[in-house]
């Protein structure tokens, strides 16, 4: 076992029922690492979080965690682990600072709760009940509870889904804390500009299978060749002058060039040369929901930007 | 230990946020106490045995608030954690699922225990209660019942897919049995056919040990025995029924 990787999944299938949740996935994180999980509602991502975390077994292949098998090891695993689950919870009664007390406990050597709250802006929030906190103050507090124990790996599966983009953009800036602190971070989640904007590296899930695996520039780079330029134009534009750059398409008042190296250089030099500064002209890059659109051929659904 | 400690305080400052809960376990025998007591008043009577109605009513309250925590509670508490994933959440530390368990026990007995503490000081100031015949062997007849309720309560909270189902196998388990264990009326009242058929039940058995430790100088064998054949075969249905998820 390398000691350097957080976690080693290879070759692991797990079926439930007639469905094939995850097949013959293989993927390595190493440590240190913000590894990004992408992909649609059902393909895979929370089914993969339950193998990595030991919640459940796979039917094959093998499943490495800090260097712990997750289901044989456990015991141990728990200690050095830290989870915020999509679909956990805790007693809508129970105040924050109860909660943390109570996980505290749980765990032979915890850090202290209240350092810890405070950092994650919860301080003025202990004696609240967990059913009066907000989507965003509930993840804080998840992301407490997971940190307790000071652990060498966090997953955080759905960390921003039903937060508003003000606290979407707050826990970004968590998450790279956790990092900062020493960490490697799990991140699944079906936001595609979260993970571009977080993870080192990225692997994309659709129907059990990992269709993309890079870092966010590798996934998002665009081949020489399928650059594109757009720009809004006058209706009396020649526009048989640009197709020398490459393949020309009109959308309206909206023209946009395929084409090849130094594209927009050429584009905007024709432009000037004819006297037009559009002030739209920008060029298109491919970004990781379009590779996840060309990935996985799914229309917009599951997918947020 | 460390753990068992932190979940049963935090299970019993949650349980005692409740008021409905409260209200079954503690207040409601009390009423019963002082509604029956006012109408049948604790004189003895033949009816009873030889002792007063209320004598011989107590230890069937004590069953009430034991089937309360058990049916009623349990279940609900149980199944409501695992569908809102608060197990789910456990499951990802290193607590011992035992202990989980073992706090909620231990909370219920605490309350179930201040329950039967309230009826007997209320029963002794009201209607000169009879002190226990056998203190020992009623405090083993309690937990004796107690555990083998609890294992019905588990099992239906283990089994149930949400926990509306589980509140509704529950009241199915504990309001026929309030009514015809003798909990909430004397089974000495009842037709003799009704006595024979309703000394089955679960509820029953555990009443009446505790009435025997209550009021003679012995304790049905076979009413012991069936209670721990009750718990234990609960229990180990439960074991294999129970999921966290």
């Amino acid at each position: 076992m390398q000691k350097d990787l957080a976690i080693a999944v290879e070759h692991v299938s797990k079926q439930f029922g007639d469905l094939r949740a995850l097949d013959d996935v293989s993927l390595k994180v190493a440590s240190g690492e913000i590894f990004g999980v992408i992909g649609p509602n059902g393909a895979g991502k929370t089914t993969l979080v339950n193998l990595v975390t030991g919640m459940l077994e796979a039917d094959s292949g093998s499943v490495r965690t800090l260097g712990l098998d997750p289901i044989r090891a456990e015991a141990r695993l728990r200690n050095i682990l830290g989870v915020q689950f999509q679909e956990a919870h805790l007693p809508e009664l129970i105040r924050v600072d109860e909660a943390l007390e109570l996980y505290s406990s749980f765990y032979p050597n915890p850090q202290p709760w209240r350092p810890l709250a405070e950092e994650w802006g919860l301080g003025a929030k202990l004696g609240d009940r967990f059913g009066k906190l907000s989507g965003g103050q509930k993840q804080r507090l998840f992301i407490c509870l997971a940190l307790l124990n000071t652990p060498e790996l966090v997953v955080l599966d759905e960390l921003t889904t039903g937060l508003d983009p003000q606290a979407r953009h707050q826990s970004w800036e968590l998450v790279g804390k956790i990092r900062d602190n020493g960490a490697t971070v799990l991140l699944v989640t079906h936001f595609m500009d979260e993970a571009e904007a977080l993870c080192d590296r990225i692997a994309m899930i659709d129907h059990g299978n990992v269709v993309a695996l890079g870092t966010p520039g590798e996934l998002t780079s665009v081949p020489a060749g399928q650059r594109a330029v757009s720009f809004t134009a006058p209706d009396d534009l020649d526009l048989t002058g640009l197709q020398q750059f490459g393949e020309v398409t009109r959308r309206g008042t909206k023209i946009s060039v395929t084409g090849g190296e130094f594209l927009m250089a050429r584009v905007a030099g024709y432009l000037a040369q004819h006297e037009l500064d559009p002030a739209d002209l920008t060029t298109e890059s491919s970004s990781l929901e379009d590779l996840f659109l060309r990935m996985t051929n799914h229309t917009d659904e599951g997918i947020t930007v | 230990m460390k753990s068992l400690i932190a979940l049963t305080r935090t299970e019993l400052k949650l349980y005692l946020r409740e008021p409905a809960a409260f209200f079954f376990t503690l207040v409601f025998p009390l009423m019963l106490l002082v509604l029956f007591g006012s109408i049948f008043g604790n004189d003895p009577e033949d009816g009873f045995d030889g002792v007063g109605p209320m004598d011989a009513s107590v230890p069937a309250y004590c069953g009430l608030i034991i089937a309360t925590t058990a049916f009623m509670s349990l279940p609900i508490v149980i199944s409501t954690y695992r569908e809102q994933g608060i197990y789910r959440r456990m499951r990802a530390t290193p607590v011992k699922p035992i202990m989980i368990i073992l706090s909620q026990l231990i909370v219920n007995l605490l309350l179930t225990i201040l329950g039967l503490i309230l009826l007997f000081i209320g029963g002794k100031l009201l209607y000169d209660l009879r002190t226990p015949e056998q203190p020992l062997m009623l405090m083993a007849m309690v937990l004796i019942g107690f555990l083998s309720m609890s294992a019905i309560g588990f099992l239906i909270g283990g089994w149930s897919p949400t926990a509306r189902t589980a509140q509704v196998i529950g009241n199915i388990v504990f309001f026929p049995q309030l009514f015809l264990s003798g909990a909430a009326l004397p089974r000495e009242l009842f037709p003799d056919a009704l006595q024979t058929w309703t000394a089955w039940l679960p509820m029953t058995k555990m009443i009446d040990t505790m009435k025997d430790a209550w009021n003679s100088d012995q304790v049905s064998v076979t009413g012991i025995i069936a209670l721990i054949a009750i718990g234990v075969v609960a229990a180990a249905i439960s074991s294999r029924v129970f999921s966290w998820e």
